[in-house]
Protein backbone atom coordinates (compact mmCIF):
# COMPACT_ATOMS: atom_id res chain seq x y z
CA UNK A 1 0.00 0.00 0.00
CA UNK A 2 2.90 2.37 0.86
CA UNK A 3 4.20 1.41 -1.86
CA UNK A 4 1.97 1.82 -4.33
CA UNK A 5 1.26 5.27 -2.74
CA UNK A 6 4.41 6.19 -2.95
CA UNK A 7 4.66 5.11 -7.06
CA UNK A 8 1.77 7.46 -7.31
CA UNK A 9 2.92 10.42 -5.60
CA UNK A 10 6.16 10.04 -7.87
CA UNK A 11 4.06 9.87 -10.78
CA UNK A 12 1.99 13.04 -9.67
CA UNK A 13 5.27 14.81 -9.25
CA UNK A 14 6.95 13.79 -12.23
CA UNK A 15 3.92 14.87 -14.00
CA UNK A 16 4.22 18.11 -12.56
CA UNK A 17 7.73 18.79 -13.77
CA UNK A 18 7.20 17.35 -17.10
CA UNK A 19 4.13 20.09 -17.67
CA UNK A 20 6.21 22.33 -16.07
CA UNK A 21 9.81 22.05 -18.44
CA UNK A 22 7.20 21.68 -20.90
CA UNK A 23 5.95 24.82 -19.87
CA UNK A 24 9.39 26.24 -19.74
CA UNK A 25 10.47 25.31 -23.35
CA UNK A 26 7.40 26.69 -24.85
CA UNK A 27 8.15 29.97 -23.58
CA UNK A 28 11.72 30.02 -24.04
CA UNK A 29 10.43 28.49 -27.81
CA UNK A 30 7.83 31.36 -27.98
CA UNK A 31 10.89 33.99 -27.05
CA UNK A 32 12.99 32.54 -29.49
CA UNK A 33 10.67 33.13 -32.67
CA UNK A 34 9.25 36.04 -30.95
CA UNK A 35 12.48 37.96 -31.04
CA UNK A 36 13.74 36.37 -34.53
CA UNK A 37 10.00 37.70 -35.75
CA UNK A 38 10.55 40.83 -33.92
CA UNK A 39 14.13 41.32 -35.39
CA UNK A 40 13.03 39.98 -39.44
CA UNK A 41 10.07 43.17 -38.74
CA UNK A 42 12.45 45.93 -37.99
CA UNK A 43 15.21 44.77 -40.44
CA UNK A 44 11.72 44.86 -42.51
CA UNK A 45 11.15 48.27 -41.70
CA UNK A 46 14.44 49.90 -41.95
CA UNK A 47 14.82 48.87 -45.30
CA UNK A 48 11.35 50.29 -46.30
CA UNK A 49 12.70 53.28 -44.83
CA UNK A 50 16.28 53.30 -46.99
CA UNK A 51 14.41 52.26 -50.12
CA UNK A 52 11.53 55.45 -49.37
CA UNK A 53 14.59 57.63 -48.78
CA UNK A 54 16.03 56.94 -51.99
CA UNK A 55 12.87 57.20 -53.88
CA UNK A 56 12.55 60.27 -52.21
CA UNK A 57 15.94 61.90 -52.61
CA UNK A 58 16.04 60.68 -56.75
CA UNK A 59 12.65 62.64 -57.01
CA UNK A 60 14.19 65.46 -54.88
CA UNK A 61 17.40 65.28 -57.72
CA UNK A 62 14.99 65.16 -60.87
CA UNK A 63 12.90 68.12 -59.43
CA UNK A 64 16.39 69.96 -58.45
CA UNK A 65 16.31 72.51 -61.91
CA UNK A 66 12.65 73.78 -60.80
CA UNK A 67 13.89 74.23 -57.07
CA UNK A 68 14.98 77.73 -55.71
CA UNK A 69 17.43 78.48 -52.96
CA UNK A 70 15.10 79.48 -50.50
CA UNK A 71 13.32 76.19 -50.71
CA UNK A 72 15.59 73.93 -50.61
CA UNK A 73 16.65 72.73 -47.51
CA UNK A 74 14.11 74.28 -45.41
CA UNK A 75 15.53 72.84 -42.57
CA UNK A 76 19.09 71.90 -43.20
CA UNK A 77 21.09 72.08 -39.99
CA UNK A 78 24.47 70.18 -40.69
CA UNK A 79 25.53 71.92 -43.83
CA UNK A 80 25.30 75.87 -44.75
CA UNK A 81 24.46 77.96 -41.99
CA UNK A 82 22.55 79.90 -43.88
CA UNK A 83 19.79 77.24 -44.31
CA UNK A 84 17.18 78.51 -41.34
CA UNK A 85 14.82 75.88 -39.80
CA UNK A 86 11.55 76.99 -40.63
CA UNK A 87 9.02 75.40 -37.76
CA UNK A 88 6.16 77.31 -38.36
CA UNK A 89 5.10 75.49 -41.06
CA UNK A 90 6.69 71.83 -39.99
CA UNK A 91 4.25 69.08 -38.64
CA UNK A 92 5.13 65.61 -37.47
CA UNK A 93 4.46 64.39 -40.99
CA UNK A 94 7.50 66.05 -42.00
CA UNK A 95 9.31 64.32 -39.93
CA UNK A 96 8.10 60.45 -39.31
CA UNK A 97 8.81 58.04 -39.47
CA UNK A 98 12.34 59.05 -38.42
CA UNK A 99 15.78 56.80 -38.39
CA UNK A 100 16.96 56.91 -35.11
CA UNK A 101 20.36 55.98 -34.42
CA UNK A 102 22.71 55.49 -31.74
CA UNK A 103 26.22 54.33 -32.78
CA UNK A 104 28.13 53.65 -29.53
CA UNK A 105 25.40 50.59 -28.73
CA UNK A 106 24.83 49.60 -32.02
CA UNK A 107 21.27 50.73 -32.26
CA UNK A 108 19.24 51.21 -35.66
CA UNK A 109 15.51 51.98 -35.29
CA UNK A 110 12.56 53.31 -37.53
CA UNK A 111 10.74 55.63 -35.10
CA UNK A 112 7.21 56.53 -35.20
CA UNK A 113 4.86 59.06 -34.16
CA UNK A 114 2.55 57.95 -31.02
CA UNK A 115 3.14 56.01 -27.89
CA UNK A 116 0.30 53.65 -28.12
CA UNK A 117 0.63 49.74 -27.59
CA UNK A 118 0.52 48.85 -31.05
CA UNK A 119 3.13 51.54 -32.05
CA UNK A 120 5.66 50.77 -29.39
CA UNK A 121 5.66 47.31 -30.77
CA UNK A 122 7.07 48.25 -34.07
CA UNK A 123 9.66 50.14 -32.02
CA UNK A 124 10.48 53.64 -30.26
CA UNK A 125 7.49 56.16 -30.34
CA UNK A 126 7.74 59.83 -30.26
CA UNK A 127 5.13 61.28 -27.54
CA UNK A 128 2.96 62.88 -29.06
CA UNK A 129 2.50 65.80 -27.04
CA UNK A 130 6.82 66.57 -26.85
CA UNK A 131 8.15 68.83 -29.62
CA UNK A 132 9.89 67.77 -33.12
CA UNK A 133 12.80 66.62 -33.35
CA UNK A 134 15.36 69.70 -33.78
CA UNK A 135 12.43 72.16 -31.84
CA UNK A 136 13.37 73.79 -28.88
CA UNK A 137 12.13 71.75 -25.87
CA UNK A 138 12.46 68.02 -24.70
CA UNK A 139 11.43 66.12 -27.99
CA UNK A 140 10.51 62.70 -25.74
CA UNK A 141 11.11 59.14 -27.65
CA UNK A 142 10.12 56.24 -25.54
CA UNK A 143 10.88 51.93 -26.24
CA UNK A 144 10.62 49.12 -24.11
CA UNK A 145 13.49 47.67 -22.43
CA UNK A 146 13.04 44.05 -22.74
CA UNK A 147 10.65 43.56 -25.03
CA UNK A 148 9.03 43.68 -28.33
CA UNK A 149 12.66 43.80 -29.60
CA UNK A 150 13.87 45.64 -26.68
CA UNK A 151 14.92 48.44 -28.57
CA UNK A 152 16.07 50.64 -25.47
CA UNK A 153 17.92 47.60 -23.55
CA UNK A 154 21.18 49.43 -23.62
CA UNK A 155 20.48 52.90 -23.64
CA UNK A 156 21.96 53.32 -20.00
CA UNK A 157 24.97 52.70 -21.30
CA UNK A 158 24.92 55.62 -22.78
CA UNK A 159 27.25 58.57 -21.18
CA UNK A 160 27.98 62.26 -21.45
CA UNK A 161 29.19 63.12 -25.15
CA UNK A 162 27.77 60.27 -27.04
CA UNK A 163 25.64 60.78 -29.69
CA UNK A 164 22.53 60.35 -31.01
CA UNK A 165 21.43 60.97 -34.54
CA UNK A 166 17.64 61.11 -36.07
CA UNK A 167 17.87 60.91 -40.10
CA UNK A 168 14.61 61.75 -41.82
CA UNK A 169 13.84 60.37 -45.19
CA UNK A 170 14.50 63.97 -46.86
CA UNK A 171 18.19 63.24 -45.50
CA UNK A 172 17.82 65.96 -42.43
CA UNK A 173 20.13 64.36 -39.77
CA UNK A 174 19.23 65.86 -36.10
CA UNK A 175 22.50 65.23 -33.88
CA UNK A 176 22.26 65.08 -30.39
CA UNK A 177 24.83 64.88 -27.41
CA UNK A 178 23.91 62.58 -24.31
CA UNK A 179 24.46 65.50 -21.00
CA UNK A 180 22.97 63.22 -18.79
CA UNK A 181 20.54 60.20 -17.37
CA UNK A 182 18.01 60.30 -14.94
CA UNK A 183 15.75 57.99 -13.00
CA UNK A 184 12.48 59.32 -12.08
CA UNK A 185 9.27 58.04 -11.17
CA UNK A 186 6.06 57.31 -14.21
CA UNK A 187 4.03 59.69 -12.63
CA UNK A 188 7.20 62.54 -12.72
CA UNK A 189 6.08 63.71 -16.28
CA UNK A 190 7.25 66.46 -15.43
CA UNK A 191 10.52 65.64 -17.16
CA UNK A 192 8.82 66.10 -20.42
CA UNK A 193 7.98 69.89 -19.77
CA UNK A 194 9.22 72.43 -22.04
CA UNK A 195 13.06 73.87 -22.10
CA UNK A 196 14.70 76.35 -23.48
CA UNK A 197 16.96 74.54 -25.11
CA UNK A 198 16.96 72.19 -27.62
CA UNK A 199 16.80 68.74 -26.29
CA UNK A 200 15.90 64.88 -26.39
CA UNK A 201 14.71 62.48 -23.94
CA UNK A 202 14.90 58.59 -24.41
CA UNK A 203 12.63 57.46 -21.76
CA UNK A 204 12.62 53.34 -21.15
CA UNK A 205 11.71 51.42 -17.87
CA UNK A 206 14.35 50.79 -14.85
CA UNK A 207 15.45 48.51 -14.00
CA UNK A 208 15.24 45.84 -16.49
CA UNK A 209 12.50 43.57 -16.10
CA UNK A 210 10.32 46.22 -14.15
CA UNK A 211 8.08 49.04 -14.52
CA UNK A 212 9.21 50.24 -11.18
CA UNK A 213 11.35 53.97 -12.00
CA UNK A 214 11.86 55.24 -15.92
CA UNK A 215 15.40 55.61 -17.47
CA UNK A 216 15.89 59.08 -18.89
CA UNK A 217 18.43 59.65 -21.22
CA UNK A 218 18.78 63.68 -21.82
CA UNK A 219 20.75 64.99 -25.10
CA UNK A 220 20.76 68.81 -26.53
CA UNK A 221 21.05 69.03 -30.18
CA UNK A 222 23.89 69.72 -31.89
CA UNK A 223 24.65 71.29 -34.90
CA UNK A 224 27.30 69.28 -37.60
CA UNK A 225 29.60 71.94 -39.41
CA UNK A 226 31.18 70.41 -42.05
CA UNK A 227 34.48 71.99 -44.27
CA UNK A 228 34.34 71.12 -47.92
CA UNK B 1 68.89 135.73 -123.30
CA UNK B 2 72.27 134.53 -124.61
CA UNK B 3 73.33 130.91 -124.56
CA UNK B 4 75.66 131.81 -121.13
CA UNK B 5 72.88 133.45 -119.44
CA UNK B 6 70.99 130.28 -120.04
CA UNK B 7 73.63 127.62 -118.70
CA UNK B 8 74.08 129.23 -115.92
CA UNK B 9 70.38 129.32 -115.26
CA UNK B 10 69.93 125.27 -115.99
CA UNK B 11 72.67 124.82 -113.80
CA UNK B 12 70.96 127.03 -110.62
CA UNK B 13 68.30 125.20 -111.49
CA UNK B 14 69.66 122.24 -111.00
CA UNK B 15 71.55 122.95 -108.45
CA UNK B 16 68.08 123.94 -106.92
CA UNK B 17 66.56 120.99 -107.56
CA UNK B 18 69.41 118.35 -106.64
CA UNK B 19 69.51 120.41 -103.21
CA UNK B 20 65.75 119.84 -102.44
CA UNK B 21 65.48 116.84 -103.61
CA UNK B 22 68.88 115.95 -101.66
CA UNK B 23 66.91 117.64 -98.61
CA UNK B 24 63.66 115.42 -99.30
CA UNK B 25 65.55 112.40 -99.63
CA UNK B 26 67.78 112.98 -96.65
CA UNK B 27 64.78 113.97 -94.15
CA UNK B 28 62.74 111.62 -95.39
CA UNK B 29 65.47 109.22 -95.37
CA UNK B 30 65.78 110.15 -91.54
CA UNK B 31 62.08 109.76 -91.37
CA UNK B 32 62.47 106.07 -92.32
CA UNK B 33 65.89 105.42 -90.27
CA UNK B 34 63.86 106.81 -87.36
CA UNK B 35 60.80 104.29 -88.19
CA UNK B 36 62.38 101.49 -88.87
CA UNK B 37 64.96 102.18 -85.46
CA UNK B 38 61.54 102.75 -83.77
CA UNK B 39 60.22 99.37 -85.14
CA UNK B 40 63.28 97.79 -84.02
CA UNK B 41 63.02 99.56 -80.17
CA UNK B 42 59.66 98.02 -80.11
CA UNK B 43 60.41 94.84 -81.09
CA UNK B 44 63.44 94.40 -78.57
CA UNK B 45 60.77 95.37 -76.24
CA UNK B 46 58.36 93.12 -76.95
CA UNK B 47 61.13 90.59 -77.24
CA UNK B 48 61.97 91.50 -73.67
CA UNK B 49 58.49 91.67 -72.44
CA UNK B 50 57.74 88.70 -74.02
CA UNK B 51 61.08 86.95 -72.64
CA UNK B 52 59.66 88.30 -69.38
CA UNK B 53 56.39 87.33 -69.80
CA UNK B 54 57.02 83.85 -70.91
CA UNK B 55 59.69 83.72 -67.68
CA UNK B 56 56.56 85.06 -65.59
CA UNK B 57 53.99 82.52 -67.01
CA UNK B 58 56.96 79.94 -66.40
CA UNK B 59 57.27 80.17 -62.97
CA UNK B 60 53.26 80.64 -62.29
CA UNK B 61 53.05 77.28 -63.96
CA UNK B 62 55.88 75.85 -61.95
CA UNK B 63 54.16 77.52 -58.86
CA UNK B 64 50.70 76.59 -60.25
CA UNK B 65 52.05 72.66 -60.30
CA UNK B 66 53.13 72.79 -56.61
CA UNK B 67 50.76 74.24 -54.81
CA UNK B 68 47.96 72.14 -56.55
CA UNK B 69 50.06 69.09 -55.25
CA UNK B 70 49.76 70.76 -52.11
CA UNK B 71 46.15 71.01 -52.00
CA UNK B 72 45.20 68.00 -53.86
CA UNK B 73 46.74 66.39 -50.60
CA UNK B 74 44.73 68.88 -48.60
CA UNK B 75 41.46 67.94 -50.34
CA UNK B 76 42.45 64.31 -49.63
CA UNK B 77 42.81 64.64 -46.07
CA UNK B 78 39.51 66.91 -45.87
CA UNK B 79 37.30 63.93 -47.72
CA UNK B 80 38.57 61.90 -44.89
CA UNK B 81 37.69 63.56 -41.94
CA UNK B 82 34.13 64.53 -43.57
CA UNK B 83 34.04 60.52 -44.46
CA UNK B 84 33.94 59.99 -40.80
CA UNK B 85 31.81 62.92 -40.17
CA UNK B 86 29.18 61.82 -42.01
CA UNK B 87 29.58 58.45 -40.90
CA UNK B 88 27.78 58.91 -37.67
CA UNK B 89 30.47 59.14 -35.18
CA UNK B 90 29.67 57.52 -31.74
CA UNK B 91 30.71 60.65 -29.74
CA UNK B 92 32.04 64.03 -28.96
CA UNK B 93 35.04 63.50 -28.54
CA UNK B 94 35.48 61.72 -31.76
CA UNK B 95 33.49 65.31 -33.37
CA UNK B 96 36.40 67.45 -31.69
CA UNK B 97 39.18 65.19 -32.56
CA UNK B 98 37.98 65.13 -36.16
CA UNK B 99 37.38 68.98 -36.66
CA UNK B 100 41.15 69.41 -34.68
CA UNK B 101 42.80 67.45 -37.43
CA UNK B 102 40.77 69.52 -39.60
CA UNK B 103 42.36 72.79 -38.54
CA UNK B 104 45.86 71.18 -38.41
CA UNK B 105 45.46 70.30 -41.99
CA UNK B 106 44.60 74.08 -42.80
CA UNK B 107 47.09 75.66 -40.50
CA UNK B 108 49.86 72.99 -42.59
CA UNK B 109 48.86 73.98 -45.95
CA UNK B 110 49.23 77.70 -44.59
CA UNK B 111 52.53 76.78 -43.39
CA UNK B 112 53.52 75.32 -46.61
CA UNK B 113 52.24 78.33 -48.84
CA UNK B 114 53.77 80.72 -46.46
CA UNK B 115 57.29 78.70 -47.46
CA UNK B 116 56.83 79.22 -51.38
CA UNK B 117 58.37 81.59 -54.27
CA UNK B 118 55.43 83.53 -54.87
CA UNK B 119 55.32 85.06 -58.63
CA UNK B 120 55.09 88.51 -58.89
CA UNK B 121 51.83 88.42 -60.83
CA UNK B 122 49.95 85.76 -58.18
CA UNK B 123 51.09 88.07 -55.22
CA UNK B 124 47.29 89.35 -54.94
CA UNK B 125 46.40 85.90 -55.39
CA UNK B 126 48.50 84.70 -52.85
CA UNK B 127 47.21 87.43 -49.94
CA UNK B 128 43.79 86.34 -50.89
CA UNK B 129 44.55 82.37 -50.81
CA UNK B 130 46.30 83.54 -47.46
CA UNK B 131 43.64 85.54 -45.86
CA UNK B 132 41.56 82.63 -47.17
CA UNK B 133 43.44 79.87 -45.21
CA UNK B 134 43.42 82.64 -41.94
CA UNK B 135 39.62 82.67 -42.07
CA UNK B 136 39.27 78.61 -42.40
CA UNK B 137 41.65 78.35 -39.40
CA UNK B 138 39.90 80.75 -37.29
CA UNK B 139 36.50 79.32 -38.49
CA UNK B 140 36.92 75.81 -37.45
CA UNK B 141 38.61 77.20 -34.50
CA UNK B 142 35.02 78.84 -33.68
CA UNK B 143 33.79 75.50 -34.37
CA UNK B 144 36.16 73.66 -32.06
CA UNK B 145 35.26 75.61 -29.06
CA UNK B 146 31.29 75.38 -30.09
CA UNK B 147 31.78 71.46 -29.72
CA UNK B 148 34.09 71.94 -26.45
CA UNK B 149 31.39 74.73 -24.87
CA UNK B 150 29.13 71.54 -24.60
CA UNK B 151 26.89 74.13 -24.21
CA UNK B 152 25.10 73.57 -27.57
CA UNK B 153 21.83 75.83 -27.36
CA UNK B 154 23.23 79.00 -25.72
CA UNK B 155 26.48 78.94 -27.30
CA UNK B 156 26.52 82.45 -29.25
CA UNK B 157 26.98 81.60 -32.63
CA UNK B 158 27.79 84.85 -34.36
CA UNK B 159 31.75 84.27 -34.59
CA UNK B 160 31.08 81.23 -36.50
CA UNK B 161 28.58 82.78 -38.64
CA UNK B 162 31.20 86.01 -38.99
CA UNK B 163 34.19 83.42 -40.07
CA UNK B 164 31.93 81.49 -41.84
CA UNK B 165 31.10 84.41 -44.34
CA UNK B 166 34.82 85.64 -44.34
CA UNK B 167 35.89 82.09 -45.52
CA UNK B 168 33.35 82.44 -48.53
CA UNK B 169 34.26 85.78 -49.35
CA UNK B 170 38.65 85.02 -49.46
CA UNK B 171 37.57 82.06 -51.20
CA UNK B 172 35.58 83.86 -53.90
CA UNK B 173 38.27 86.62 -54.36
CA UNK B 174 41.20 84.00 -54.40
CA UNK B 175 39.41 82.02 -57.06
CA UNK B 176 38.79 85.26 -59.46
CA UNK B 177 42.10 86.77 -58.86
CA UNK B 178 43.60 82.76 -59.98
CA UNK B 179 41.13 83.04 -63.05
CA UNK B 180 41.99 87.00 -64.37
CA UNK B 181 46.33 86.41 -63.64
CA UNK B 182 46.09 82.58 -65.15
CA UNK B 183 43.86 84.39 -67.94
CA UNK B 184 46.23 87.35 -68.53
CA UNK B 185 49.11 84.23 -69.01
CA UNK B 186 47.05 82.61 -71.26
CA UNK B 187 47.37 79.65 -68.52
CA UNK B 188 43.50 78.78 -68.21
CA UNK B 189 44.23 75.16 -68.84
CA UNK B 190 45.87 75.27 -65.91
CA UNK B 191 42.29 75.89 -64.16
CA UNK B 192 40.68 73.19 -65.89
CA UNK B 193 43.34 70.36 -63.77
Amino acid sequence: MTKKLKSKRLKIILAIVYVFMTACIIFLVYLIVATCLVEKDRQAQLALWESQKKALSDERAADSDKMVDKDYPPYDITADREGVMDYDKMTAEDFFPLKLSIPKIDLEWILYEGTDTQTLKQGPGHIIETSLPGDVGRCTISGHRTTYGSPFSRIDELVYGDLVYLETMGSEVFTYAVKGQNIVNPEDVYVLEGSYKRELLLTTCHPKYSAEKRLIIIAELVNLYTFE
Amino acid sequence: MKIKEKIILTAVAMVMIILVGYNVYSVEGAKIEAARQAEEDARGEREMLEEIRSAEAREIAEFDRDYSALKDEFAVVVDELLDKLNSQISNTSELKEITQQRMDASKELKENLSQMYIPVPLEDYYEFEMKFLESDVEAVGQVLLYYKSGNYSTFDNREIDRAYRARSYWIRKAKAEKERVYGQYDLEYLLES
